[in-house]
């Protein structure tokens, strides 16, 4: 039936460019876990919603991600993904925009496009692949860097406290936001498959393992296996969260579905209905 | 039905093109079915080999955490069909009663007041 040597994976047979595989990861990346969540959101959601997607990706190892899929993918500027993203969305519509983006490319270099992009509430969804660090350009601090951890450029303990997306999010006005880590497989693919789904501006943040930067620096942990045993115990949910003192929350992972709000208005929406509103009788 | 040992699994696939030797799938296997093997193959890896197939449920854990694409658990259709069949003769009539055991369980011990 299958030999090994021409051996190809029914999911990437059917959505992947197996023809450039082996992808450029390092062994044990969780980006490849992250790419295996689309992939599986978009067999339970069907063909169709498969062939109106675009995929929009910033720089870094995250930008890699879309790359492999046999979609239209576009790698742009650095920090400028959603903004990409929204121009892509207002000029068609009834696409799914799904973004892919890094920690540091979405919170360090754009992160004035993040809170706007939701701000407005347009119709996108954000995959934020955390590593804790810039991992492609080796191993410096990004503004997710836990407090005390030491990297390439913080090599005596990074004094900065890291970013808490969600709660910038949150206030931002995003209407869908979810946290996982690549331990929380299913519960990861389901998050995404409701925010392909969902209307208005929805982030995921999935927090994956980096052994060759994040393992053998900050944590001190160079086997992937040992990192997602990390995750398991670091994670806690949500709802016992809510339960226990910041203290004890230090250096923990929140996972959970944060927020899933329908009660703001869609950006895209809005505009047409602008252009109509204008195009009628002379804008009055 | 799923979780009988060995039952309907023909064969655990580990590509040789794209296996990168992380190991997660001997993280992720909660049965213990792979095992490193020996020998370096061509691409400088020492691949995992299913060695204890009668041991796999199919859970497919090794599957989903595989970040290469790299592993794919073949099943036997003609033996998930049949077993389908098993379920659909034996263990479909006995769904209602069950759940009616549940509902009357849940609302507590009705019997005892009269």
């Amino acid at each position: 039936m299958f030999s090994e040597r021409d051996f190809e994976h029914y999911l990437a047979k059917k959505y992947m460019r197996t023809e450039i595989m082996p992808h450029a990861f390092c062994p044990g990346c969780g980006l490849g876990i992250i790419e295996r969540m689309i992939l599986m959101a978009f067999e339970e959601l069907g063909e169709e919603e498969w062939k109106r997607t675009a995929f929009v990706s910033g720089i870094g190892c995250s930008g890699w991600v879309p790359l492999y899929f046999r979609r239209d993918a576009a790698h742009t500027l650095h920090g400028r993904a959603l903004a990409f993203a929204t121009a892509l969305k207002l000029s068609k519509p009834d696409l799914n925009v799904i973004v892919v983006m890094g920690d540091g490319d979405s919170m360090g270099i754009g992160g004035n496009h993040l809170i706007h992009a939701a701000r407005r509430n347009v119709d996108l969804t954000a995959i934020i692949a955390t590593n804790m660090l810039y991992s492609l350009t080796g191993g410096q601090m990004s503004p997710t860097t836990p407090q005390g951890a030491r990297t390439n450029t913080t090599p005596y303990g990074n004094i900065e406290p890291n970013f808490d997306l969600m709660k910038l999010l949150e206030a931002a006005g995003a209407t869908y936001l979810a946290r996982w880590t690549t331990y929380h497989f299913v519960q990861a693919k389901n998050s995404i498959k409701k925010a392909i789904k969902h209307k208005g501006f929805a982030a995921i943040e999935i927090v994956f393992q980096c052994p060759t930067y994040a393992g053998r620096y900050i944590l001190g942990k160079p086997d992937p296996r040992d990192m997602m045993d990390w995750f398991k115990e670091v994670s806690v949910p949500l709802g016992k969260a809510k339960t226990m003192s910041p203290e004890e929350l230090q250096g923990k992972i929140v996972v959970g579905e944060f927020l899933h709000r329908t009660d703001r208005p869609e950006y895209t929406e809005q505009v047409y209905k602008i252009i109509e509103k204008a195009q009628k009788k002379g804008g009055r | 039905m799923y979780m009988k040992p060995g039952v309907g699994v023909k064969d655990i696939i580990v590509s040789d093109k794209l296996c990168k030797g992380c190991y997660l799938c001997i993280w992720a296997c909660p049965w213990d079915v792979f095992e490193i093997s020996k020998e370096r193959n061509w691409r400088g890896v020492k691949k995992p080999v299913a060695v204890r197939l009668d041991q796999c449920r199919r859970c497919r854990l090794c599957e989903f955490y595989c970040p290469d694409f790299a592993i794919q658990v073949i099943i036997d259709e003609e033996e998930e069909k049949m077993l389908k069949e098993v379920e659909e003769k034996y263990e479909k009539p006995w769904l209602p009663r069950v759940e009616e055991r549940d509902r009357i369980v849940k609302e507590g011990v009705w019997w005892l007041e009269d």
